[in-house]
């Protein structure tokens, strides 16, 4: 597992979520979705830090 | 220490939860809704949908056309800590279950798809194949994890499965969701999210059931909440 800060992305709706953008991440775009992931705090207006699982 | 559940309490996950330090007596939780056989008559509703309880057992069914639906009961009072548990069981091939816990209070007929609103919940979907842990503040939705790597049998005749959640108001707050798989199996957490938008306390547990009409599911007792102030 690691832990990085990810830009938000996701209009608010149930559909489309507001959520964590694993492709552009701050540290480098991570290139896929996590299988799984979850927030550790520390979000701003526009990133989330989160714990994932990585590929 | 080895963790022996007993038999009276293992549905509910009391000896589980009292040993997470989230219920007994220092914790001041204290039961709030205690349905151990018969299911609870709903508070509020929206009105797409037929809800119907046979004993352990709400039936409900999504009627008309496509409209999220969800139901829910009040707490009675304002609380800061609250843990829900209940069974359910997925009822068509496609649609969502969850189990959340709002700072709203709600009565009667709500009429709007989506009336819950500044909660957090915690609940199995299908759309993306996933558990998801999320939450509504003013009307905005915001998934604060997702793991597609364990969810419920997703069939018309799956067996029955259990969801809790936890919400602690606070900022940084703490949102928990726990899942059950069949009835000897135990407790395992899946999500502990970290959110800061809820902060006044806890009026309502309510449950989204989907969207799709014509869909069925299940709500199965032991339906619990306990809360403290």
């Amino acid at each position: 597992m690691e832990i990085g800060t990810f830009q938000k992305k996701g209009a608010g709706t149930q559909e489309d979520p507001i959520r964590p953008d694993f492709e552009t991440g701050p540290g480098g775009p991570l290139g896929y979705t996590p299988v799984m992931w979850e927030s550790v705090g520390g979000e701003t207006a526009t990133t989330m830090t989160v714990r994932y699982q990585t590929q | 220490m080895t963790y022996h559940p007993l038999a009276e309490t293992h549905d509910t996950g009391e000896a589980y939860w009292e040993r997470l330090g989230i219920l007994g007596s220092s914790t001041g939780m204290a039961p709030i809704i205690s349905a151990n056989k018969t299911m609870p008559s709903v508070d509020a509703y929206t009105n797409n949908q037929t809800i119907a309880i046979t004993d352990s057992v709400l039936k409900y069914t999504l009627t008309g056309g496509n409209a999220n639906r969800e139901f829910s009961w009040s707490l009675g009072a304002t609380y800061s800590k609250v843990l829900a548990v209940s069974y359910f069981q997925w009822g068509s091939t496609m649609d969502l279950q969850g189990l959340a816990i709002s700072e709203d209070a709600y009565t009667g007929d709500q009429g709007n798809p989506n009336y819950m609103d500044n909660y957090i919940r915690f609940m199995a979907y299908s759309y993306g194949n996933e558990m998801r842990l999320q939450k509504r503040v003013g009307g905005s939705y915001t998934t604060y994890g997702t793991d597609t790597t364990i969810y419920p049998e997703i069939a018309a005749y799956s067996p029955a499965y259990a969801l809790a959640v936890y919400a602690e108001v606070g900022d940084p707050g703490v949102q928990t969701g726990w899942i059950k798989f069949g009835s000897t199996s135990q407790w395992f957490q899946l999500f502990s999210g970290i959110e800061g938008d809820l902060t006044t306390g806890f009026q309502t547990v309510g449950v989204g059931v989907g969207y799709t009409g014509g869909n069925v599911g299940r709500m199965i007792s032991p339906f619990y909440v306990w809360g403290a102030a």
